[in-house]
């Protein structure tokens, strides 16, 4: 093990050796100095001959060892070229499907890549995804660990918010499928949706750059929303220079819109209260009305992160990363690949940000029109707004100090504790609100941020439910059912312009959001606090 | 004017897989360029349903790759663009062409022949092709030839 740890340690020198030698020649290269281009072409071989091109020689399920450490905590032991041990959040049921999944071994190839801190981490609602797993945590060095568009996943920012009122469900009862119509034709939905604001390139830009905040100053929020946004609705450092024009031409007339998937706009109650401090910190009483907004970057993401992946792939094999898996394709921290891909990343983030803000203010004006009184009457706050595909510079304890690590979260959301500067100040006491979507036809869940995330898992929690059928599977499924009809009998109206989105985002088509939860507050990495359960659905 | 056809169609398939998340196609001719064309017209099956196009434009197209997966993955994303944002659609793929220019240097170019998608409306939103599990297999076929296999997930 000691002659392994100096391998790995070995490796980790001469990348960097290798990294900053092609950084010098490319600086004396573009500064014109004499003789630099022969330097310069030398430097970029010598990295190239010693990066090892190689992709692949990931472990394979049969190779993994699981160790229960708890009822909740699985370690699987670092083997083979895995720099760190990786951990499986969930419980003893929900293991026996993971072992199926490939989400395993997904866990055991991120824990390969460089300058991975304590251990590549998967949260209970983990399933298969494009390289990291969903609900995939992990955070490197600055100095030697590496930026993975994977790790953030495609629809970058993609999260959720959640607003909460003065109404009872008496105030709407009998008049659900009503609302839910009325909110349906404000939010923009479905396949390819446009917004009901077109932006200008300039006013995209600015987006690009100011996310929530531009919201704001336009007219589409107050400033109260970015105080309770991650971020506060704003990451520093986008640069929408970098943005292509095809990313753009995606984004600009999709801002303000669900999109289409497992996108929605719910409105739902409070069916059950955990914790009632917390509770009410977070504004949340039983039997209230809230609206829950769950969206991301659109088609500008998935087109920031297809361009950056194939940068990165070209940056992996220059800088000598090794891939168990291309999707895996990284860039070392401080290399122009990754301080590129951080932003335009930041871009899509502040996209997604403005995104979730528009449709809130479509959703207020709608609520305002049906009620006949104003937002603000109504109360419909936002109680907050977290991401679930990021990654970020935070600061969390290393072996006994505090230092910047850049925090990977693919499919998990940040759950800081209590007394973190980052919690909005009315919060600070309970800890972070973390938003929890289930399916249509159950519950979703509200917890809080604790202590026990800030040591175990970078502040990081589950976000969902995870799907256990396929598309395909769930049509088939749902083939010959009225599942409006269904859903409406147990009082949840669904409105979607696309039948087969609805029949693809069947209540079976996922699993069941309370086990997720369960193991989340059993581990001590997120409280209880409420549930709520829907009553109106819009779908993309 | 009729569009060089690569391929004709009886000699290739593609079909959809079981996937938990997403779309995943698994395309299949006697040779690469075959077995995209079929891919590709699998990629915008999927878009719209399986809908009877008419190819009657071209679109040329050239990628700039770091190898032929990147490649391949690169103008399935090409081909999404054009029918979600563009509003073409893809019926035919001819004239495929791999360059290797070097050490992470490839170039694919092609001609999409299609169609305006005003005729058709897409059903399934596709975002992207991706990296994951993407393979390229030639096996032998059982009739003395290879045949070759490219499997692609693509994110909904």
């Amino acid at each position: 093990m000691g002659s392994k740890r100096e391998k790995r340690k070995a490796r980790a020198r001469a990348l960097q050796k290798a990294t900053a030698k092609a950084q010098a020649a490319k600086q004396a290269h573009a500064t014109g100095q004499a003789g630099t281009h022969d330097v310069c072409c030398a430097a970029e071989r010598a990295a190239g001959k010693q990066a090892q091109k190689r992709i692949g020689g990931g472990v394979k399920r049969g190779q993994l060892t699981f160790e229960q450490v708890d009822a909740y905590r699985w370690d699987i032991k670092a083997i083979g070229d895995m720099q760190v041990p990786g951990r499986i959040y969930a419980s003893e049921a929900m293991m026996a499907d993971i072992r199926r999944d490939k989400s395993p071994e997904q866990v055991a190839n991120v824990a390969h890549l460089p300058g991975i801190i304590d251990r590549s981490m998967a949260m209970p609602d983990m399933h298969w995804g494009y390289g990291f797993p969903i609900g995939g945590v992990a955070a490197f060095k600055r100095d030697t660990g590496v930026l993975s568009p994977g790790g953030v996943g495609y629809d970058i920012n993609c999260g959720v918010r959640l607003l909460r009122t003065n109404l009872t469900r008496g105030d709407v009862s009998g008049r659900v499928a009503d609302l839910a119509s009325t909110l349906h034709a404000a939010i923009p939905s479905g396949l390819g949706s446009e917004s009901h604001r077109a932006l200008s390139e300039r006013e995209l830009d600015e987006v690009l750059e100011q996310g929530a905040s531009w919201c704001v100053k336009n007219g589409y929020g107050t400033g109260r929303d970015l105080k309770v946004i991650e971020e506060r609705g704003q990451m520093a450092g986008a640069d929408p220079s970098l943005v292509s024009e095809r990313a753009k031409n995606r984004g600009r007339p999709q801002m303000g819109s669900l999109g289409s998937g497992n996108h929605f706009a719910e409105v739902g109650y409070v069916e059950e209260v955990y914790d009632e401090e917390a509770a009410k910190a977070y504004g949340l009483f039983k039997g209230q009305i809230t609206l829950m907004i769950h969206s991301g970057s659109r088609g500008l993401g998935y087109q920031i992160c297809d361009e950056n992946l194939r940068r990165m792939l070209a940056a992996s094999m220059k800088y000598g990363i090794h891939l168990p898996d291309r999707q895996l394709c990284a860039a070392p921290l401080t290399s122009p690949e990754a301080e590129r891909y951080f932003k335009e990343m930041a871009c899509a983030i502040n996209y997604a940000f403005a995104n979730r803000q528009m449709m809130t203010h479509f959703a207020r004006e709608a609520f305002a029109g049906f009620f006949g009184q104003s937002a603000q009457n109504l109360g419909l706050d936002l109680v907050y707004d977290v991401c679930h595909n990021i990654a970020k510079w935070e600061k969390h304890m290393v072996d006994g100090k505090l230092e910047e690590v850049c925090v990977h979260r693919k499919g998990a959301t940040r759950a800081f504790g209590p007394g973190h500067a980052d919690v909005p100040l009315q919060y600070r006491d309970v800890g972070q609100p973390v938003l929890i979507p289930g399916d249509m036809g159950r519950y979703s869940f509200v917890l809080k941020g604790t202590q026990k995330a800030m040591d175990e898992t970078f502040g990081s929690s589950c976000h969902g439910a995870g799907r256990r059928l396929s598309r395909k599977k769930a049509k088939e499924v749902a083939s010959g059912r009225q599942i409006f009809r269904e859903l409406q009998k147990k009082g949840i109206f669904v409105r979607s312009d696309s039948k087969r989105t609805v029949a693809e985002e069947i209540p079976e088509a996922y699993k069941d959001v309370a086990n997720v939860i369960d193991v989340m507050h059993g581990a001590g990495l997120a409280g209880k606090v409420a549930k709520l359960v829907p009553i109106a659905v819009c779908k993309g | 004017m009729t569009p060089l056809l690569v391929h004709d169609r009886t000699c290739t398939s593609c079909v959809q897989l079981d996937h938990t998340a997403d779309v995943a196609l698994l395309a299949s001719g006697p040779d690469v360029p075959r077995a995209l064309a079929a891919l590709v017209r699998g990629t915008v099956d999927v878009l719209t349903e399986d809908a009877p196009l008419e190819p009657t434009e071209a679109r040329h197209v050239t990628i700039d790759a770091v190898d032929a997966a990147d490649a391949i993955v690169a103008l399935v994303n090409d081909v999404i663009f054009a029918a979600i944002t563009d509003g073409f659609l893809t019926a035919e793929l001819a004239d495929v062409r791999f360059e290797d220019r070097g050490p992470y240097d490839m170039a694919l170019s092609a001609l999409l022949w299609g169609q305006p998608r005003s005729k058709h409306v897409i059903r399934d939103e596709l975002k992207a092709a991706t990296h994951h599990d993407f393979e390229v297999r030639h096996e032998p076929d059982g009739a003395g030839q290879t045949r070759t296999h490219i499997q692609l997930i693509i994110d909904v």
